[in-house]
């Protein structure tokens, strides 16, 4: 069974469409991601298949519940990080966590028995009676990822769960994520607009204004929508520039960029008495991203 | 229940918990202290004593009994606004939750949309209940140590009743107007004008009856001033009926009943007198009236479209 199958999916305010009659599947286990820029419709699409949002149009089901019509049996089988917090933060890191589990149906002893597992990894004991809003960034995280899994979902949605955050802490959260995946075996339904937070994911939808541009594995978009590039280390030569004759190509600083027309080993190999220092790079997905939209994406 | 008594739990952690919206709720209460003490006591003082001047004279009526009823007054009029100020703060978690997009935390979970609203409701009226009994606790052992007030338990367990049934009455009435709150501004200028306001209805800056017929029939229909006219009634009944048995009868309880003409004793609905009973009556039927409101807006509203 799918974790999350999704037709024809619109949202509608008033006369702007915001996601435009989108489909797609997310397989259970997989690690799903939803690029695009700001205002591309991820969070809305979020916020519909969490229940929070009406949709439009189409229809949608979650494990198998139809959305709109069996959404009290979606909620006990998601956890949602959002992208602000939603965390109260006057209250400690405890209150927080253990009226949040309360919403459940948990007691406390069961609540802090869930929490057992997070106490480690999650290093919970060093912030458990600090107030949320004198946490780091990072921290504030860290607590909003517990949030969500307290009732053990299967299906976990993270909205731009690192953005705002600075690198040490970003890497953390992927930790954390990764944990998740390995330990849990969860689905995770991804939203960010940083290209190399998808490069790890089962699968890739490319969003755009609402529509969805691209899909595939990260390997097929990048086979699909890019070119490898060759990084020759040269002087910038006539002779060098005669030798590309027919390939797309540039000099920048103290290298030549060539998009080869075809294999790159074959140009290395035609060129192997010039050529001694280089690198060839696959296309990432910012490529992909600038392919399709001909707009860059967001840098972490 | 363990999911309703968790959200109210949060919700009054949320209230409890910020500083600014306790000295908010207690602001007008703290304005008619300070009042107090800057004049109205004078003022209560002056009222009484020409009054009973003639009794006072023939040393039927004592300052003691007079300075106690000027405190009474005082405290119903602390109790009057704090069952006002306080569940409408404690509702303004409702207001912030929407306006900062919070409220996804709660709509994404199993708890259903009757438990979310019931929560702020029962924390909003918790609140009020727990604050404003410590108040009348704390009030009457003041009082007490200062003037003897004569109250019996009866009265004084009556005066928690009444307590109850105001704080859940004007979490009813607030809460309906504040379903319709989108921002914290909003909820914040409602504050402010409720503040300068409520002691005005409920007669606690003045008596209502100094107010013209028509504004003292508006000012009865809230069920706030039926309920600051009860406390004040049965926080001061058995000093009355004391002072009326020192009196023996030779006025043939007039003080008594200019005392409790002039600063309202008795419940009215358009000019007409209530019982206790109907008064009671009266603020259910409203709170049941909306209570009704909010079970129809707040399915209409929490649905983000």
């Amino acid at each position: 069974m799918n974790a999350i199958t999704v037709s024809g999916l619109c949202k509608k305010y008033q006369e702007h469409l915001a996601v435009d009659h989108i489909s797609f599947s997310v397989g259970e286990g997989e690690l799903f991601a939803f690029l695009g820029e700001n205002g591309a419709g991820k969070s809305t699409t979020i916020n519909m298949l969490s229940t929070v949002l009406e949709k439009t149009s189409g229809e949608a089901s979650i494990f198998g519940h139809a959305l709109g019509k069996e959404d009290a049996a979606i909620r006990e089988k998601i956890g949602i990080v959002f992208q602000g917090s939603v965390l109260d933060r006057k209250l400690t890191v405890s209150e927080n966590l253990l009226t949040r589990g309360a919403y459940y149906g948990y007691s406390k002893v069961e609540i802090m028995k869930r929490l057992e597992k997070f106490w480690e990894p999650f290093s919970l004991s060093e912030i458990w009676k600090q107030k949320y809003e004198s946490l780091s960034g990072g921290q504030r995280r860290r607590v909003d990822i517990i949030r969500s899994l307290i009732h053990n979902p299967r299906l976990l949605f993270l909205d731009e769960p690192t953005t705002g955050l600075d690198p040490m802490s970003r890497k953390l959260v992927w930790d954390y994520v990764n944990f998740l995946r390995r330990e849990e075996g969860l689905t995770i339904f991804l939203t960010t607009h940083y290209m190399e937070e998808t490069v790890d994911a089962d699968h890739v939808v490319i969003l755009d204004q609402g529509h969805i541009i691209a899909e595939g594995t990260p390997a097929q978009l990048k086979a699909a929508h890019t070119r490898p590039r060759l990084l020759w280390y040269a002087e910038h030569s006539p002779e060098a520039d005669a030798m590309l004759a027919g390939e797309e190509f540039q000099y920048q600083a103290d290298h030549y960029i060539v998009y080869p027309n075809g294999d790159p080993t074959e140009l290395l190999w035609k060129c192997r008495d010039q050529v001694k220092d280089y690198e060839v790079l696959k296309g990432t997905m910012d490529d992909v991203f600038m392919a399709l939209t001909g707009k860059e994406l967001q840098h972490a | 229940m363990r999911k309703f008594w968790g959200l109210t739990k949060r919700n009054l952690l949320v209230f409890f918990k910020d500083k600014t919206m306790i000295f908010f709720s207690m602001l007008t209460p703290l304005i008619i202290f300070i009042l107090y003490l800057l004049f109205l006591r004078g003022t209560y003082i002056d009222v009484l004593e020409s009054s009973a001047e003639l009794l006072m004279n023939a040393g039927l009526v004592n300052m003691d009994d007079l300075g106690a009823m000027a405190n009474g007054l005082l405290l119903t009029g602390i109790m009057g606004s704090a069952l006002i100020t306080i569940p409408y703060n404690c509702l303004i978690t409702l207001v912030n939750d929407r306006a900062a997009g919070i409220d996804v935390d709660v709509t994404a979970t199993p708890v259903s949309r009757l438990q979310i609203i019931l929560s702020y409701f029962a924390a909003s009226a918790i609140s009020a209940v727990l604050m404003t009994s410590v108040i009348l606790g704390a009030g009457l052992v003041v009082l007490q140590f200062t003037n003897p007030t004569y109250l019996t338990a009866k009265s004084i367990l009556t005066l928690f009743a009444i307590l109850v049934i105001g704080a859940i009455s004007a979490t009813a009435v607030f809460m309906t107007f504040m379903l319709f709150l989108k921002s914290s501004s909003a909820s914040g200028a409602f504050l402010g004008i409720l503040s300068a306001g409520c002691g005005f209805v409920i007669g606690a800056y003045m008596p209502i009856a100094s107010f013209s017929t028509a504004i003292q029939n508006f000012c009865h229909l809230f069920p706030a001033t039926g309920i600051t006219i009860l406390i004040r009634r049965y926080l001061l009944s058995d000093l009355l009926t004391h002072v009326d048995a020192n009196i023996g009868g030779i006025d043939q309880g007039m003080f008594v009943g200019s005392i409790q003409d002039y600063f309202s004793f008795s419940p009215k609905l358009l000019g007409h007198v209530l019982s206790l009973q109907e008064a009671l009556l009266y603020v259910m039927m409203v709170t049941v009236g909306f209570l009704v409101a909010i079970g129809i807006i707040y399915p209409r509203i929490y649905k983000r479209k």
